[in-house]
This record gives structure tokens, C-alpha cells and sequence, in this order.
């Protein structure tokens, strides 16, 4: 079983990579100095390790790790999703200094659940886990592996290949290493390892920050012959900086899929006067898919195809900047990658998406929360935020005094960037708005604004706890009452 | 090209005076769950009613079949000498079948095994008539017969050639000895469609296309199918391709919950009205793009619609749908046929 | 032996020695059962077929008798199957080779494996036979040969190959379907050999036809027949599997193996018209069957194919490639040329197509497409085709206007000279069928292959507002060009046909050039417009005076009224002909007569100061800007010597004309 293994994990490298298995295989890398790999055919270089293979010890670790060398070449080919360890703060936590102990530490939480063997390896300050699980009736199966990628010190893990029956052992036993205190889905995945990372670990400087940092995108600059002018370039100057602003210039990380879950009311009763009055909330899902779904949608205002100025979400995930009054949101807002303690002009946290869903819940019209935020600093470090269990719904809602006047502030900015949002300050709307907003239970909190909807509000709360688990949480931006539809 | 002779009850617009409805690209108004369409010039509502109601059949019960299953499109100008006789169809069977051979042993495809065909069976299909006076539709399955052994032959390919609901100005111009049946459901390997498709062309003198629905056809789809009565929860959906242009992002795809979809729709189209208007088809897809438009600032409606997906019915423009209940399969089919129908400039 | 013979070849021993002549003389004079062993000789001989073979291939002689050596059973079965496989042709193969060969596989000499390899050899260079009757005419012979197991497959296949209509006999079926139960397939086994023929072919130079090799083996050919736009002339399977061949009184023909006209008109009784009718785009036999056929529903068949299939190409979904959609036109247009009519559906798909044209995808086609437009009211022909022409007219290059124009021409003339006459036939036509007059009724038009219901309308409205329409294109047009010389031309040819409506083509009507157009042609800086408008101006002449003097009595009610029409414009015509000839022959240009026209704008005072003599003869014959130089090169030879010609002295009058 070990030699067909062997062989078919040898088998999926290319010719090309054979020096870098060459040298990068700790286990036969003796052997091997002596080979010369001109012209070699994968059939002869697949025998070839086959025989020195043959006197091995302990075959399964250096097929562990011819693996793992593997997968670090072409992570690309599989599914990772990132899951955040909720770890306790207080406690030795970390004291796994090294791969050694990490590996022995986590062999032995595994061993005690599963037949498995594991494997960590560390590479460019990456610990890479694999544990291969052998089935317990098919002695001669291939065993089911799970591959995890651990960032030392932090919080994430990123897994792939994880199968439901394995799932809870695997996940105790990390969490266990981890001195975690549970383990939580971060709703983001992806095929460029690289990318999640990055937008993981570097969640603050996501952005115009992003300038600075990563590789810069290769400016195409656009040569016209002499006697073609650009009349509008002033225009597209602005529309370049504003995008810069919020996307940054350098090249954006990699995600194949971002979906919107959307609550709100029905915006387009502009067409539909029918529907204008309605209080039903329209649900609705929006995927946009691609290999690089973000530079996809950074040059879609280039394209022509999006409108300035562009929503936040888009950029960065609205729902993190919401977190700059923190108080004000539901917890379950923060699932998402939240950045702040950045500068009110910078853009912001990307938002990166989840493998299912961000929720949302639209209320707000992207300028002023800009105005909003050049106003208003981004106040709490990331850190104070407590990870959340996505899938539970019930959260404490964190209630604030701040909320009320924030949220009375933006109305009023509101109304003045906006004239038409005027007569929307109207009770009659305000009563509407927790209908629409049925289905969250953080309403309770959002109802500074008028306090008499507070009971409204609470009471619609109460009112579906039974939703399904996964239909988002939607974050309210507050202050949705005065925007209602319309504009 | 028939050019008819001035017939004073005709409304004629100045701008288009011919009255065909030839030049018009697009009808202006389509029956739900009728017989025909109209596909005058004129802007009014005016509509040449044949309500007959859908009646159930037993012969539903065999449009499972039907469901459940994705099928390529294909359009077929008229057959040349068809005939639905029981004693023709066996020829045809038995023809289809040397035809068969012949390719395979010409041995220039690379035809696995178990997708090869050796026998053909010609049928007919009962119950996918609107009315009486389209032609019946056929089904043409091609099946492997076991080496050895008597097991059954196993279906490896079906098609089925039908005309749902073609208008009547439409089934008279096709008079003998041509059959109209412009719509070819097919489902199997691509070299079986193929030798299908050359041994029709060359037996009956039609052409046949795999059918492409451009984005009006696919919002009239979408609009239409909406608005029929389903139990299903599946949601409606609206997939757009980005331009290439746009480089990473490849496709936009709208979800939305059928029940909100169906408010919608019924705020714009009043339920007791039988006929659907072009302007309430773009109003329902103008209110959805709004609506996405509020979110997320993109304009959606530069963009091409590629696929749609209602409870009842999904639609993809390269020709491919799946129906999903077997009531609506009468409906479905015949906006697919109108839709067709409209591509071709003689009929 | 083989590897004794490459010992050979290494130690550098005789090999090149022996010429290709002497080694087949050699292998045709043993006689009997030659030594083998040892046999230097022997070795050369194949080893020098061997090379020649690989390299350049045989010439035909020398595989006749080849075949001959290799199945006589002089030798043993290896050195003939080496023969055999090193049979590669230079160019063609002769069929008396093949003959040969079979002739010898019926005395059973040959071993069944030789016999075989025989078969094999003939079914690779099957598309190399210099003729196939006799292969034909030994069909018999060859289906015997069936009954040997060893030579079963490969005869099936020559015999695939083979088979013609003719051959296909009820006993040898039923064989057949006895036989069938055992072959499955014909598999390709000797690609090797087949390589090396390719080879052979490829390397040489061919001018005739290229032979292809492989057959109908070559997946390209397959992609070819799945890409071709057009069908080609095939007959359907419906006859073949009846029963027995039909027992007609006639057996029909099928339409594959007509080639010629004769064979057309010789078998035109008997004709079984193809499966495919769309094959007419490029058989000009059929088009000629298609001219006179009495059955309605064979044009209906290609109008249904041609509808679909522009649809497809055009407007559905049009290709990157445009080599296929630009076929399809070419031979459309070679079809619409040849039958001097358009086909309605090919009418209709303009219509559609002009309307989401770019104006520059396949224009010389789509331009040529619409010159054989059929007459319609003219409110359907500038709605549906002139309006977006007009669109790209305004905004395109001058090269386009052009073709535009004279595009514009060529409608105009086909119209006048065609469908004028294929519409009021007609009319009648209809007119008697509606009125169900069965003797003045034929079952077909005899106008037009593709028959269809035309409205009631007067056609001559129809060209007057047309020539209206164009003049107006051609007004704006010449200011936007500001008159470029090839708008010009273009324009003076529309104006040659115009010119001509009455006297060539006995239309009542005659219509006037734009005024524009004439001045710009007077004062223009090029003779060939002007000479060529005077040369209208002649034509106009002529077609009035007829018009004149025409009966007046024998004409209908309409036409009389256009011939009034006409005549009214003889006045415009004559301000015409008095400005030129004041302008030219008199020296009266810029003069206050009562007829001036586009003197007008200018009053006596502004000419006060201006000698006359010079304003006046300015466009005179000698100083007109265009004949300034022509003047000046006729001078030169009756100048004696002169430095400076004093043009006072020439005066312009008739008699001096009337000289030269």
C-alpha cells in the first residue's frame, strides 16, 4: 500500500519539478545527490525512487513529507477554507516552540481519536500538517488526508481535505494543541493559499495601505497618438485615485468567490411603484465569481461598468468599517475580517469572502458612511474582538449609549448630503424599518434611534430565532431607518 | 416571402407598413399558457385569443422523462417528406441504424464503449401538442444493444423532435410534404448528436442548429416562468457574464428568494391578464438590476444575461434547459418553440 | 536475412551499386526456385528496391512487374511479402498492376498470407489507381475472394470502397448480412506501411491534383465535410434499402454522376435529385434543373435550408472565422447572378441583417446581395434597406460611398431591366390565378423560380421616389467629399443609366440630374465629368424628343400622366442646356439673360467693375479651368512656333468647330 502510494503521489509531479524534489526531500535527499536529471523519463525517475525507496525504515513519514512538497507546490489545486481558533488568552498557550514538539503533541491528541498518522513540517514560517487517516475497515484503502497550514502564533488554521467524519476529531485535537478554546469557520476559502493568508494575517494593512506593501500592480499607461485627445481625463484621474484609495494600488490577493446575502427592502420600486411601500424584506443572494474575483471588481469602475463612488462593501467589506462603532453591531457583523485602527481616508479591511456568506444587510448608501467616517475615527484595535461562533445565532447584543447619537449624527449627515432622505425622518418609516429587519437579532440595539421602536424591535427579535443558521446574520448599519428605500 | 394583400383590419403603423411579422425582432406580446402569440407590429395589446386550457392529461405522466434532466436545444428548419406513419418510422429506425454502423466503421471518432449506439427506435411522443394541428412530436432513442446475453438494450442517447405551440399563420405556411418541428431536445454523447444530426440532414433536408437564447429571450424565460404557480423553493436566478474586459471576475449571479420574486412579478402583471407584455418583462429585469444596482453601484444591465433559473425551469444561452416539474412542461416547451420560431426568417 | 542484409549495409558492401533497372531484370529473370542463401545478387536487388522505394517510390512500369515477380510464386513467401510492402508508387499505379495482381490471387498460386497482403496493398494505394473501372469490372471477381477467411476482412474493406450502386445485387447482401454476424469492424492495421506511402507521397512534388493517401481515413477531411457551409451533391439512403431496386420504367439517375451538361440534358427524365437541395449553391447543373423543375417544394427545400442556415451564420451565432459565412455568399451571390432573381428568404435576411450591420463585415457580398432586390412599394424598400444604408452612406469613407453608388446603379438597372417585367407578369399571373381564369393560368409562374404573392402597388412611383432618394445621398454626398473626382464618377454612371429609362428600357419616365450635380460637373476642375455629363445632356435629348413624338393613344391612363411628368421637366432641362452652352460655346457666362439659373445669385452691380470680356469667356472652351490644358497640348502643333498665342483670334464659332 505504502509503494502505490508513493508512487502516485510520484507520479502527479511534473518532469520539471524533479530538482525540487531533489532537494527539498529530506528523507532520501542523500541518496539523490547523485542523480542526474537530464532527459530523464517519469517512468525512470518513478523506478528509480522506487528501488532506494525499498530500503527505507520508515516509509510512511517520507511519504508524509514527499506529500506536503506536493502540496506546497501546487496548493492551488485544492480547496482551503480558514478556520479562526478561538483561543483563550489566559494560559500557557504557545508553548510549542518548535515543529518537534508541536508534531508529538498533536500525534498524540490524534492517535487517541483516529488510526492516523501525522506529519508537521515547517517551511518559510509555515507549519504544515498533514494527517492522513486510515480507513478503519479497508486495511488496503488509501487513507484520507487532511492537510493544515498554521501560521505559529496566530489564530489560523487552514484546512483542506477535511472529511465530516473526521471532522470533530481533528478539529478537538488542534484546538487541544492550540490551547484554543473552540474552533469557529471564518466563512473564507479559497484556492491561492497565498492570497488567504495574506488577507488574513495582514488584515490591517488591506487597502490603500496595500500601496506600500505587496506588489504593485504594473500601471498600464495608455499612449494616444498625437492628435487624439482624452477630454475627460480630469474624470478619470479622480476616478483612478478614488479607486487607488480604496483598493490600493499593489496586486490584490486572490478569491475565487464572494457572495452577498441581502435583506434589505426592495430598492427598485422606482420601476415598480407597486412595490414601494413594502416592508418585505426582498432576499436576495449575490455571487460574483472569477479567479480574482477582487481585481475584478477593482476594474470594473475602469470598465465602465460600476458606478462611482463605489460601495464600500465592495472594497472592503462595509460591515468591518461598521466596526469602527463596534458597540453598535451585532457580533455577528465581526465574522467578517475586520480591520481597523485605519486611518478614515485609507480604505479598508478587505472584506474577504466567506466561503458561504457575508452577511449584510443594507441600509446604507456608501457616501455617507465616507462622510461619516472622515468625521469619525476608527476607534477599537482588532484584538478586542472576540471571535464569534458564525453559527449561533444567539449573540449578547452589546449595547452602547454611543450608538444613539452616532447614529442620530449620521441621520442628520445623511440629510444633508442627501435632500431627499429629508422626509424619510418620518416615524411612520421608522416603525416600518423593524420589519424589514426581522429576521436580526441585534435589532435590539439599534433602535436608539427612536426609542419607542425599541420595543418593536425587540419584540420582532424574539420572533425568529427559529431562522435557518445559515441565513447570515445581516449587520445593520444602523441608521437604516431614515434610509429606508427610496434612495 | 409573402407579402399579403392590404386587408383594411389591419392597424398599420407609418413606420412599418408591412404587416409581416417578419421585420419585427421581437414580439411585443406573448399568451400565457395559449395557443398562440401575437407578433403584430402594432403596440397595442391586441391578441388573437385561443385560450385552451391546458388540459391534464394521462400522457403527463410520461413527461417524466422529460424532467429532471438537462437538455441541449436544437433548432431544425422543416423535415422534407416526413412521415409520423408507423410503417415510416420503422424504416427510419432501421435506417438510422445502418447509418450508424456506417460511421462507426468509417472509425474516424473515438467512441468509448459503452457509448456506443447500434440500434435506433423512432416513436412517437403523445401529449406535447398544444393543439391538434402541430405535428406530433417524435422521440428517437439510440440504444446499445448487449453483445451477449438478452438483457435490454440500453438507452444511451434520446431525442425528441417536437412543435409546442407553434401560432396558426405559422403551421399554415408549412404545408405538406413538410413537417414543422423546429425543436430538438437532446441529450447524450456529442458524436451520437452528430451523426444524428447529419444522417436528418441529409435524410429529410432540414438544417439543424443548436439553439443559442439571447438575453431578451432569456428575461421573457425568466419573467414568464416566474409568474407560474410552483410549490418549489428553489430560487430564481439571474447569472450574468461580466465583459472580458473585466479581467478575474467571470460571472454575476443573482439569487432570489421565488416567493419575493413572485410579489414582484405580480405587482407589475396583473394575474387575471393572459397576456404578457414586453414592457413588464423589462420592467420586472430593470427592477431587479435596480435593485442590485442600490447595493452595489455596478450596472448589471451592461451586462449579458447567461443563464436564468426559476422553480420551474432553468435556461442556459448556449442551449441547454432543465424543466423540473412535469406540469409546466407544456408551457415551458412552448416559450422555448416561440422562441425559436422567432430566429427563423421564413416561418 | 534481414539482419544479414544490414550486416551488409555496415560493412559498406554493394549496396548502391546495382541500378533500379537491373534489379528488377534481375528478380524478373529467375525463373524457378532460386538459391536464396548467399545469393548476393539476390540481396542488391531487394536491398536497391528497398532504398528506391523509401526514398523516391517506384515508377509504374516497374511495379506492374513487380506484382508480377512477387505473386508468380517464384519466390518465397518472405521475399514477396517484402516485395510486396515496398510497392510504394512514385506518382500513380497503373491498373494493369492491379489486374495483374488480382489475376494471379484466382489461380490460388500465391499463399492466402501473399493474397492477403495483396488485398492490403491495393486498399493503401487505392487513391493512387490511375483508373478504377477496371477494379470496377472485376467487382465479381473480387467478392469471391470473400470466402477465404484469411483475406476476409480486408476484401470487405476494398470492396467497401469499392461498391457503386450497381454492384449492390440481392444475393451478394444476403452474403453479406451472413457474414456480418462474424466482422465487426474494419481495423486500421498497416499504418506503418501506410506511414511510409505518405511519406513517399509527401516528398513529392505534385502539380497535378494532390493525391490524397489516406483516403477518407484523415480526420481532417472529417472536420472538412462537418465545416462545409454547402452540402454536396449526395443521395439519400431511401432506395438503396428498399427492398429491390426499384423496377421503374426508367431507372433514375442519381444526381452524383452527372458531370456534364450533356449528361444532364441525356438523362434529364430521369433525375433523382439529391437529399440535399442546398448542393444548387454550388452545382451549376442543378441550377439549371432548379431553372425549370415543375415541383414547387424544391425551392421551398432550399429556402428552408438558406433561411436557417444564414440565420445561423449571421445573426444567431456568427463566427470569429469568416471564411465560411463569406463562402455562403459568394455562391449565393453566383446563385442570384445565374437565376437573375433573388431569393425572398435571402431578401428577408438582408432586411434583418442590414439592421444590426456594421457597415464594413462581408460589404462587397452584402452589397451585391441587394442589387437584386425585387421591386416593392417604395416605402417598404426605404424603410427595411435604403434607411440604414443611408446611415452608412453619411458617415463612411469616400471608398465606401462608392461602392454605395455604385451599388445604387446596379438596383437601379436590375429593377428597370428585370423585375420591372417580373412584377407585372406577375401581377397578371396572380391577377388570373385570384380570378380563377384556368386558361390564361400555368401551374407555375414562368417568371420566377421562387415564387410569392406581390402587393398591388405602381411601380413607377416606386423608382421615381428611389431616384429621388439617391439623388438626395448624392447631394449630400458631394458636399461632404467636397466633390471628389471618384464620388464623381460614380454619381455620372447613376446618371448614365438614369439618362436611358426611357429609350433603353421604355419606361415613361424620365428624371433630370441634380442641378448640383450638373453645376459641380460645369465648374468642376475635371474634363471627364464635364464631357460626360454633356454626353447625358445628349441622351437626355434624345430620350425626350422619343418621348415627344410617342403615341400618345396606346398608352395607359398612368402612363400618360408620367409621360406629362416628363415633358414638364423639359424646361429645367433647357436652363441646363443654356447655361453650359452659354457658359462653353458662347462666352456668355455670368450673363443677364432671362434663362440664367446659376448666374442668378450674382446682380449687375457686383460685375460692374469686372471686364467683361474676361468674367464672360472665363468658362468659355479654351479657358474652362478642366480644358485649359487640353487646349493648350491641341494649340501646340498649330502654333508655328509662336511664343504666345493670342486666343482673340479663335473664334468659337460653329463653322470653326464643324472643321475639327
Amino acid at each position: 500500500m505504502d509503494a502505490t502510494l508513493l508512487k502516485s503521489i510520484l507520479r502527479r509531479f511534473k518532469i520539471a519539478d524533479y530538482p525540487y524534489i531533489i532537494e527539498n526531500w529530506k528523507s532520501l535527499s542523500k541518496e539523490f545527490s547523485d542523480v542526474n536529471l537530464k532527459h530523464v523519463k517519469k517512468a525512470d525517475f518513478v523506478d528509480m525512487v522506487m528501488k532506494k525507496f525499498k530500503h527505507k525504515s520508515n516509509p510512511a513519514l517520507a511519504i508524509a513529507e514527499l506529500d506536503i512538497l506536493y502540496l506546497q507546490k501546487y496548493s492551488n489545486r485544492k480547496l482551503w477554507k480558514v478556520l479562526t481558533v478561538d483561543v483563550i488568552p489566559e494560559g500557557d498557550s504557545n508553548n510549542l516552540s518548535t515543529v518537534a514538539e508541536f508534531e508529538n503533541r498533536l500525534r498524540k491528541e490524534v492517535r487517541s481519536y483516529l488510526n492516523a498518522q501525522v506529519r508537521c513540517i515547517e517551511h518559510q514560517n509555515t507549519y504544515w500538517i498533514r494527517i492522513a487517516v486510515k480507513d478503519a475497515k479497508n486495511d488496503w484503502a488509501l487513507p484520507s488526508v487532511v492537510y493544515i497550514t498554521h501560521v505559529p502564533n496566530t489564530n489560523y488554521l487552514m484546512v483542506t481535505g477535511l472529511k465530516a467524519t473526521h471532522k470533530d476529531y481533528v478539529l478537538q485535537s488542534l484546538v487541544t494543541v492550540l490551547n484554543g478554546h473552540r474552533v469557529v469557520d471564518s466563512h473564507l476559502s479559497g484556492r491561492c493559499l497565498v492570497s488567504l493568508m495574506r488577507l488574513v494575517l495582514n488584515k490591517h494593512s488591506q487597502g490603500a495601505s496595500l500601496s506600500f506593501g505587496g506588489s504593485p500592480r504594473p500601471v498600464i499607461e495608455e499612449t494616444l497618438p498625437e492628435n487624439v485627445y482624452n477630454e475627460n481625463h480630469i474624470e478619470k484621474r479622480n476616478r483612478d485615485n478614488f479607486v487607488a484609495e480604496n483598493y490600493g494600488l499593489a496586486k490584490l490577493p486572490r478569491l475565487e468567490k464572494i457572495v452577498y446575502k441581502l435583506d434589505t427592502t426592495f430598492k427598485g420600486s422606482s420601476h415598480v411603484p407597486g412595490m414601494a411601500g413594502s416592508d418585505r424584506p426582498f432576499h436576495c443572494q449575490v455571487k460574483f465569481e472569477g479567479p480574482s474575483v477582487l481585481e475584478g471588481l477593482r476594474s470594473l469602475t475602469a470598465a465602465g461598468l460600476a458606478a462611482l463612488p463605489m460601495k464600500e462593501h465592495l472594497a472592503q467589506d462595509r460591515n468591518t468599517t461598521h466596526n469602527t462603532d463596534n458597540t453598535d453591531y451585532d457580533k455577528s457583523e465581526r465574522d467578517i475580517a475586520l480591520p481597523s485602527g485605519v486611518a478614515p481616508n485609507a480604505a479598508f479591511a478587505y472584506y474577504v469572502d466567506m466561503f458561504v456568506v457575508i452577511p449584510m444587510v443594507w441600509t446604507l448608501i456608501g457616501e455617507l458612511w465616507q462622510s461619516y467616517k472622515q468625521s469619525k475615527t476608527i476607534s477599537k484595535p482588532y484584538s478586542d474582538i472576540p471571535a464569534i461562533d458564525v453559527l449561533d445565532d444567539k449573540k449578547q447584543p452589546r449595547r452602547g449609549d454611543k450608538p444613539s447619537k452616532l447614529k442620530r449624527r449620521r441621520a442628520d449627515r445623511r440629510i444633508l448630503k442627501n435632500g431627499t432622505t429629508k422626509q424619510k425622518l418620518d416615524g411612520v418609516d421608522n416603525k416600518q424599518k423593524p420589519k424589514s429587519r426581522r429576521k436580526k437579532s441585534d435589532t435590539s440595539r439599534e433602535d436608539g434611534q427612536k426609542s419607542g421602536n425599541a420595543d418593536a424591535k425587540q419584540t420582532s427579535t424574539s420572533d425568529h430565532k427559529d431562522d435557518d443558521s445559515d441565513t447570515s446574520k445581516r449587520g445593520e448599519i444602523n441608521s437604516g431607518s431614515t434610509l429606508k428605500t427610496g434612495d | 416571402m409573402s407579402v399579403k394583400l392590404k386587408s383594411p383590419s389591419v392597424q398599420r403603423t407609418s413606420r412599418t407598413p408591412w404587416r409581416s411579422k417578419r421585420f419585427t425582432r421581437t414580439p411585443i406580446t406573448r399568451s400565457l399558457g395559449s395557443v398562440s402569440y401575437t407578433g403584430v407590429s402594432t403596440r397595442s395589446r391586441s391578441v388573437r385569443n385561443r385560450r385552451s386550457s391546458i388540459e391534464r392529461t394521462p400522457e403527463e405522466k410520461s413527461f417524466n422523462g422529460l424532467v429532471l434532466k438537462t437538455w441541449h436545444v436544437y433548432r431544425l428548419s422543416p423535415l422534407y417528406k416526413f412521415s409520423h406513419e408507423t410503417s415510416a418510422l420503422r424504416n427510419y429506425s432501421r435506417m438510422l441504424s445502418g447509418h450508424l454502423e456506417a460511421e462507426y466503421n468509417v472509425g474516424m471518432a473515438v467512441i468509448t464503449e459503452n457509448e456506443k449506439a447500434n440500434m435506433a427506435v423512432f416513436s412517437i411522443v403523445r401529449g406535447l401538442q398544444k393543439s391538434g394541428r402541430e405535428p406530433e412530436a417524435i422521440q428517437i432513442e439510440l440504444k446499445q444493444k448487449p453483445i451477449r446475453g438478452d438483457a435490454e438494450a440500453r438507452t444511451v442517447y434520446t431525442a425528441i423532435l417536437c412543435c409546442v405551440g407553434a401560432s396558426d399563420d405559422v403551421l399554415e405556411k408549412v404545408k405538406q410534404p413538410f413537417v414543422l418541428l423546429p425543436l430538438m431536445l437532446s441529450k447524450g454523447p456529442v458524436m451520437l448528436n452528430r451523426y444524428l444530426t447529419s444522417w436528418l440532414e441529409c435524410q429529410f433536408d432540414c438544417s439543424v442548429h443548436a439553439a443559442h437564447f439571447s438575453p431578451l429571450s432569456l428575461s421573457w424565460m425568466v419573467a414568464i416562468w416566474v409568474g407560474s404557480e410552483a410549490e418549489s423553493t428553489k430560487p430564481v436566478m439571474l447569472k450574468y457574464k461580466v465583459p472580458s474586459e473585466v479581467e478575474g471576475l467571470d460571472h454575476i449571479t443573482l439569487n432570489i428568494n421565488s416567493k419575493d420574486c413572485k410579489v414582484l412579478w405580480d405587482c407589475i402583471h396583473s394575474t387575471e391578464d393572459k397576456t404578457c407584455h414586453k414592457k413588464e418583462v423589462v420592467t420586472f429585469v430593470q427592477a431587479l438590476e435596480a435593485h442590485f444596482y442600490h447595493h452595489f453601484q455596478i450596472n448589471i444591465s451592461a451586462m449579458p444575461l447567461c443563464m436564468i433559473g426559476t422553480p420551474i425551469a432553468v435556461a442556459e444561452s448556449d442551449g441547454k434547459i432543465k424543466i423540473f416539474t412535469p406540469e409546466h412542461v407544456h408551457q415551458i416547451l412552448g416559450l422555448v418553440t416561440e422562441v425559436i420560431l422567432e430566429t427563423s426568417i421564413e416561418l | 536475412m534481414t539482419s544479414k542484409a544490414k550486416k551488409r549495409k555496415s560493412d559498406g558492401a554493394v549496396v548502391n551499386d546495382v541500378t533500379l533497372a537491373e534489379a528488377v531484370q534481375y528478380l524478373t529473370s529467375c525463373k524457378s526456385r532460386p538459391k536464396i542463401q548467399g545469393n548476393v545478387e539476390l540481396q542488391n536487388s531487394l536491398n536497391k528496391i528497398d532504398c528506391v522505394a523509401t526514398e523516391t517510390g517506384l515508377p509504374a512500369e516497374d511495379i506492374t512487374t513487380l506484382v508480377s515477380v512477387a505473386a508468380n510464386g517464384t519466390f518465397p513467401e518472405a521475399i514477396c511479402s517484402r516485395l510486396i510492402r515496398n510497392l510504394i508508387p512514385a506518382t500513380v499505379v497503373p491498373s494493369e498492376a492491379v489486374i495483374r495482381a488480382i489475376s494471379w490471387m484466382s489461380t490460388n498460386i500465391p499463399s492466402s498470407k501473399i493474397q492477403g497482403l495483396l488485398v492490403r496493398w491495393i486498399i493503401l494505394i487505392y487513391n493512387m489507381l490511375d483508373t478504377l473501372n477496371d477494379l470496377h469490372a472485376l467487382y465479381g471477381v473480387l467478392f469471391y475472394f470473400l470466402e477465404n477467411e484469411v483475406m476476409c476482412r480486408s476484401v470487405c474493406h476494398l470492396l467497401y470502397l469499392l461498391t457503386r450502386k450497381e454492384d449492390v445485387k440481392l444475393f451478394r447482401v444476403r452474403l453479406l448480412v451472413r457474414l456480418q454476424k462474424r466482422l465487426v469492424f474494419f481495423p486500421q492495421r498497416d499504418r506503418v506501411w501506410l506511414a511510409r506511402i505518405k511519406a513517399v507521397a509527401d516528398r513529392q512534388i505534385v502539380e497535378g491534383p494532390v493525391i490524397d493517401v489516406t483516403g477518407r481515413y484523415t480526420s481532417e477531411q472529417a472536420k472538412r465535410l462537418k465545416r462545409d457551409v454547402i452540402p454536396s451533391v449526395q443521395s439519400t439512403a431511401v432506395t438503396t434499402l428498399s427492398s429491390d431496386l426499384p423496377k421503374s420504367f426508367g431507372q433514375s439517375v442519381p444526381f452524383s454522376e452527372i458531370t456534364s451538361f450533356q449528361l444532364l440534358l441525356q438523362n434529364f427524365d430521369r433525375l433523382e435529385l439529391p437529399c440535399q437541395m442546398a448542393a444548387a449553391l454550388k452545382n451549376r447543373n442543378l441550377q439549371h434543373v432548379l431553372l425549370c423543375y415543375p415541383d414547387p417544394s424544391i425551392p421551398m427545400r432550399l429556402s428552408y435550408w438558406l433561411d436557417h442556415v444564414l440565420c445561423e451564420e449571421f445573426l444567431v451565432n456568427p463566427s470569429k472565422d469568416p471564411s465560411r459565412a463569406e463562402e455562403l455568399l459568394q455562391n449565393l451571390i453566383t446563385f442570384t447572378e445565374f437565376l437573375k432573381e433573388s431569393v425572398p428568404v435571402c431578401e428577408n435576411f438582408l432586411v434583418k441583417y442590414l439592421h444590426v450591420w456594421n457597415g464594413v463585415d462581408f460589404r462587397p457580398s452584402v452589397l451585391k446581395l441587394i442589387t437584386r432586390f425585387r421591386l416593392h412599394p417604395f416605402k417598404v424598400l426605404s424603410d427595411l434597406v435604403l434607411e440604414p444604408l443611408r446611415k452608412l452612406f453619411l458617415c463612411s469613407s469616400v471608398y465606401c460611398k462608392c461602392q454605395l453608388l455604385i451599388m445604387f446603379t446596379q438596383l437601379l438597372y436590375n429593377l428597370v431591366t428585370v423585375e420591372l417585367l417580373r412584377y407585372r407578369i406577375c401581377c397578371k399571373w396572380q391577377q388570373g390565378k385570384n380570378n380563377l381564369e384556368i386558361s390564361s393560368v400555368d401551374d407555375s409562374n414562368n417568371v420566377c423560380v421562387f415564387t410569392e404573392e406581390v402587393e398591388e402597388f405602381n411601380p413607377e412611383e416606386t423608382i421615381s421616389q428611389y431616384v429621388e432618394y439617391v439623388g438626395n445621398l448624392i447631394e449630400v454626398g458631394l458636399l461632404i467629399e467636397q466633390d471628389s473626382p471618384l464620388l464623381m464618377h460614380c454619381i455620372l454612371n447613376f446618371y448614365e443609366v438614369l439618362s436611358d429609362l426611357h429609350l433603353e428600357h421604355s419606361m415613361m419616365l424620365i428624371i433630370l440630374p441634380r442641378p448640383s450635380v450638373v453645376y459641380t460637373s460645369l465648374f468642376s476642375n475635371s474634363a471627364t465629368s464635364l464631357s460626360r455629363m454633356c454626353h447625358i445632356f445628349c441622351r437626355y435629348r434624345e430620350n425626350f424628343l422619343s418621348m415627344k413624338n410617342v403615341e400618345v393613344t396606346s398608352l395607359s391612363a398612368c402612363d400618360q400622366q408620367y409621360r406629362i411628368m416628363s415633358l414638364k421637366r423639359i424646361k429645367q432641362f433647357n436652363m441646363f442646356i443654356m447655361d453650359y452652352s452659354n457658359s462653353l460655346w458662347r462666352r456668355l457666362a455670368f450673363c443677364d439673360t432671362e434663362k440664367r439659373t446659376i448666374f442668378q445669385m450674382l446682380s449687375e452691380t457686383d460685375l460692374e467693375n469686372v471686364d467683361s470680356n474676361l468674367y464672360r469667356q472665363c468658362f468659355s472652351l479654351y479657358r474652362h479651368p478642366a480644358l485649359v490644358g487640353y487646349f493648350v497640348s491641341y494649340l501646340k502643333p498649330h502654333s508655328n512656333g509662336e511664343r504666345r498665342l493670342i486666343l482673340s483670334s479663335f473664334k468659337a464659332s460653329s463653322g470653326y468647330v464643324k472643321q475639327n
